[in-house]
C-alpha cells in the first residue's frame, strides 16, 4: 500500500507478528482482535479507539467496486465533517461548504496534490482519488481545519467499535497484508492469513490532535501575529 | 495637582458595531484567499473613541502673567484633551512587494496622524511612515530563516529592536520613550545559520523632544503661545522624553546614531512556536538643537537646557547611549514580548522595562456575512511598562515630569469583527510618582475600530 507517511514492521507490527504465531483458526475468511491505544511510554489510552482503521489487503487481486455516487465530506462548523473518509481507490468525493463562511479545501499528499479553490455555502466541488493511501486534507483559510481520506485498494475494511473490537469477514483466502491506522499514530502493516484471531492489538498515539501542516502556499500560518504598529 | 475622572460607561459599542457591519466589503479574512502576489496595498482606517481623565500638576516655573491662559495663576502640566471624544485617527496607505527572493520594499504614509502628531495640532498632518528598499531576506522575530544570508535596508523603517505585533492599540511607556518613530538611514543584517544573527545600523538619529505617552502627544511650543495669554484648545499634556520623528524631507546626517543588535532564535519549522533574545546597543552625539515642525522649542540639548538654556537638567555630556534586551515567545497563539532599556541620555540615567502577554484565539462560528465569520476572534492582552528616570529635575523647570517614575499597566482586548476589521478595547492606569514621592493614578479608556483593506 502506498500510504503517505507509512511505515511497515513497527511495534504494532511486532506485536501482532507474536499474536498472529499463537492465532486461533476462526471461522473461515475472518479476522477478528481488539485494538487498544497506547500513548507514548506503553500507559493505555480509553478513548478514541473506534477512530482507528482496520483493513485487509489479499495478496490476491480482488475487485473493488467503486460506488457511482460519489462520498461526501461537508464543512460545517468550521470542521470537516466526517474527519475521516474511507473511500475506494477511484472513489469520487464531493467537499460541500455547509458554513455561512468561505472554506478552501486543498491537499498536498504526493499523489493527489489538488486545490478546490476558495468558496461560500454550496454543493463544492469534487475530487477523485486515485492512488491508495492516506490523503491529509486542509482547509487554507482555517488552520485548525483538518481531515483524512484513506483511498483503499480492498473492499475488507473496518473500524473498531468503542471497546476496541474489530472484525473482517467474508474474506478471501490466502495471505494478505493488515493494516492499521489511527488519526494520531502511524500506519502499521502485518502479513497474516485470514481466520485469525488477533488480541490486544497496540496503536501507539502521540502525534497532535491538529496535525502540524503549512498552508497550501508551503508559509505557516500566522494566527498569533498581526502586524500592528 | 488634580485629577478628574471621566464619565464613565458611555462606549458606544453599538455605535461602533453598526459602522463595522456596515463596511464589510472593506474587510478580508485574516488568511490569504488568493495567490501570493510580489505587489501588496493596503488601506487602513482607524476610528476612536477616547475617555482621558484629567490631571493638572502645577509646575516650578515662573512664566509671566501674560504666558498663561486667562485665570489660570500658575504654569501646568495638564491631560492634553480630556473628557470623552470621538476620533479618526489615521489613514493609512501602504504599498510594498516582494519583487524578487531577494528585493523588497515599502512605502507607507499616514494621513491625519493624530496619535503620532508632536505638537498634535500644529505637527504635519501626512507622514511617511516607512519608505525603504531592501536587498536580501530579514527573518520576522522568532521565526527561523530558511537558511544563514545578509540584508541591507536603506531609507526609513522601524527600529530593529521594536515590537511590530502589539496587541493593543496604545503604547506602553518604554516603547514610547526609546523606539516607537522610524528613522532614517541604513541597516544591515546577517544571519550566521538559521539561529544567531548580528544586526547594525547607521541613521540620522531621532530627536530628542518631549510627549504624553497616552494617546495624544500634546501641545507644546506652538505658535499660539507666542501671544498673551494663550488659551489652546489642546494642554500640553504631561510629557516624558522621547525619540521624535524624523521627517523624511529633513534628514541629514550631522549627528548619527549608531546601533548594534546581537540576537539568538529558535522556533519550529511552521512558526506556531517560537523564542527570540535580542540584545542591543544605539549610541548618538546630540546635536544642539533641532528644529521640529509645528513648534518653537528646539530638540536634543536645547529641550535638555531648558528655556534660554538657563533652566537645565544635570547633563554632562552630549552622548547619548543605549543598552537593552528584547524577548519574544510565541506558543500557538499566546506570545509574550519583554524588552528592558538602560539609558545613558547626556549624563541622565534612564531605565526602562516592559512586557506584554496576548493569546489570541478562535471563536467558534455562529454567523458569517458575505463569507467572513462573525467575530472570529478575540485576544486578550496586558502590558506592564515602567519608566525609571534615575535623575531629578531642576529646582525651577516647566517639565519636571521628564524626571518622574511612571509605570503604566494597559489591559484590553482585540475582538475580530469581520474579515480584516477589528475592534480593540483597552483601559490604561498611569501611575507617576512626583519628586516629592506622592504617586498620582491616572486612566485613559481607548476603543479603537480598525478596518482595513487589503494585503
Amino acid at each position: 500500500m502506498a500510504a503517505d507517511g507509512a511505515r511497515t514492521g513497527g511495534p504494532i507490527a511486532r506485536a501482532l507478528s507474536l499474536l498472529a504465531l499463537l492465532a486461533v483458526p476462526a471461522a473461515g475468511g475472518e479476522i477478528r482482535g481488539v485494538v487498544q491505544l497506547t500513548a507514548e511510554g506503553g500507559a493505555r489510552v480509553s478513548r478514541g479507539v473506534e477512530e482507528s482503521v482496520v483493513a485487509f489487503q489479499p495478496d490476491r487481486r480482488v475487485t473493488v467496486e467503486v460506488p457511482e455516487t460519489p462520498a461526501v465530506m461537508a464543512t460545517s462548523r468550521k470542521q470537516f465533517q466526517p474527519q475521516v473518509l474511507i473511500v475506494a481507490r477511484g472513489a469520487e468525493v464531493r467537499f460541500p461548504n455547509f458554513d455561512p463562511i468561505l472554506h478552501n479545501v486543498f491537499s498536498v499528499s504526493p499523489g493527489s496534490q489538488f486545490d478546490l479553490g476558495v468558496y461560500g455555502r454550496s454543493d463544492g466541488a469534487s475530487f477523485t482519488f486515485e492512488r491508495p493511501g492516506l490523503v491529509r486534507i486542509y482547509c487554507n483559510v482555517h488552520r485548525s481545519m483538518f481531515a483524512y481520506v484513506l483511498v483503499l485498494d480492498t473492499p475488507f475494511y473496518t473500524r473498531p467499535d468503542r471497546s476496541g473490537r474489530f472484525r473482517l469477514s467474508d474474506l478471501p483466502e490466502g495471505p494478505g497484508t493488515l493494516i492499521l491506522w489511527h488519526p494520531r499514530g502511524d500506519f502499521d502493516t502485518l502479513r497474516v492469513e485470514p481466520s485469525a484471531v488477533l488480541d490486544d492489538v497496540e496503536i501507539e498515539i502521540s502525534k497532535h490532535t491538529i496535525p502540524p501542516h503549512l498552508d497550501k502556499f508551503g508559509r505557516p500560518y500566522r494566527a498569533a501575529r498581526d502586524r500592528y504598529n | 495637582m488634580q485629577v478628574r475622572r471621566a464619565p464613565a460607561g458611555s462606549l458606544p459599542a453599538l455605535g461602533l458595531l453598526t459602522l463595522a457591519l456596515a463596511v464589510p466589503a472593506l474587510g478580508q479574512e485574516g488568511e490569504s484567499f488568493e495567490e501570493p502576489h510580489p505587489s501588496r496595498f493596503r488601506v487602513e482606517l482607524k476610528t476612536h473613541f477616547r475617555s482621558s481623565d484629567e490631571v493638572a500638576f502645577p509646575v516650578p516655573f515662573p512664566f509671566a502673567p501674560e504666558q498663561l491662559p486667562p485665570g489660570q495663576p500658575v504654569g501646568l502640566l495638564r491631560t492634553v484633551d480630556p473628557g470623552d471624544h470621538w476620533e479618526v485617527s489615521t489613514l493609512t496607505l501602504e504599498w510594498g512587494g516582494d519583487w524578487r527572493p531577494w528585493l523588497s520594499s515599502n512605502l507607507k504614509v499616514d494621513l491625519r496622524d493624530l496619535h503620532d502628531r508632536n505638537p498634535t495640532s500644529t505637527d504635519d498632518e501626512w507622514d511617511v511612515d516607512e519608505a525603504w528598499i531592501r536587498f536580501g531576506r530579514e527573518a520576522e522575530p522568532a521565526v527561523l530563516p530558511e537558511r544563514g544570508g545578509i540584508y541591507g535596508k536603506l531609507g526609513k523603517f522601524a527600529a530593529f529592536e521594536r515590537q511590530d505585533d502589539r496587541h493593543l492599540e496604545s503604547y506602553g511607556v518604554v516603547s514610547t520613550a526609546f523606539n516607537r518613530m522610524e528613522d532614517i538611514g541604513v541597516e544591515l543584517g546577517l544571519d550566521l545559520g538559521r539561529h544567531l544573527y548580528l544586526k547594525g545600523s547607521f541613521t540620522h538619529g531621532n530627536p530628542v523632544f518631549m510627549r504624553d505617552p497616552n494617546a495624544l502627544a500634546g501641545d507644546n511650543g506652538t505658535p499660539i503661545f507666542m501671544t498673551p495669554f494663550p488659551d489652546p484648545e489642546l494642554r500640553s499634556g504631561v510629557p516624558i522624553l522621547y525619540d521624535a520623528d524624523v521627517a523624511i524631507d529633513e534628514a541629514s546626517f550631522d549627528h548619527p546614531e549608531v546601533g548594534f543588535g546581537l540576537g539568538i532564535r529558535f522556533a519550529d519549522e511552521l512558526a506556531t512556536h517560537g523564542f527570540e533574545l535580542l540584545t542591543f546597543a544605539r549610541r548618538r552625539d546630540l546635536a544642539e538643537t533641532v528644529e521640529l515642525e509645528g513648534t518653537f522649542y528646539g530638540g536634543d540639548l536645547d529641550l535638555l537646557r531648558g528655556p534660554f538654556n538657563l533652566f537645565p537638567y544635570p547633563i554632562t555630556d552630549e552622548e547619548k547611549e543605549e543598552v537593552g534586551a528584547n524577548l519574544w515567545v510565541y506558543a500557538g497563539g499566546f506570545s509574550l514580548f519583554a524588552q528592558y532599556v538602560d539609558q545613558d541620555l547626556a549624563g541622565l540615567p534612564r531605565t526602562g522595562a516592559e512586557m506584554e502577554l496576548a493569546w489570541r484565539f478562535d471563536l467558534p462560528l455562529f454567523a458569517g456575512v458575505r463569507g467572513r465569520q462573525l467575530f472570529p476572534t478575540i485576544a486578550p492582552a496586558i502590558r506592564y511598562s515602567q519608566l525609571d528616570p534615575g535623575f531629578r529635575p531642576p529646582a525651577v523647570t516647566p517639565s519636571p515630569s521628564f524626571a518622574w517614575d511612571w509605570t503604566k499597566i494597559d489591559a484590553g482586548l482585540r475582538l475580530g469583527i469581520v474579515g480584516r476589521t477589528d475592534l480593540t478595547i483597552e483601559y490604561a492606569t498611569n501611575t507617576v510618582t512626583l519628586v516629592s514621592g506622592r504617586e498620582v493614578d491616572y486612566d485613559e479608556l481607548l476603543a479603537t475600530l480598525r478596518l482595513r483593506y487589503g494585503g
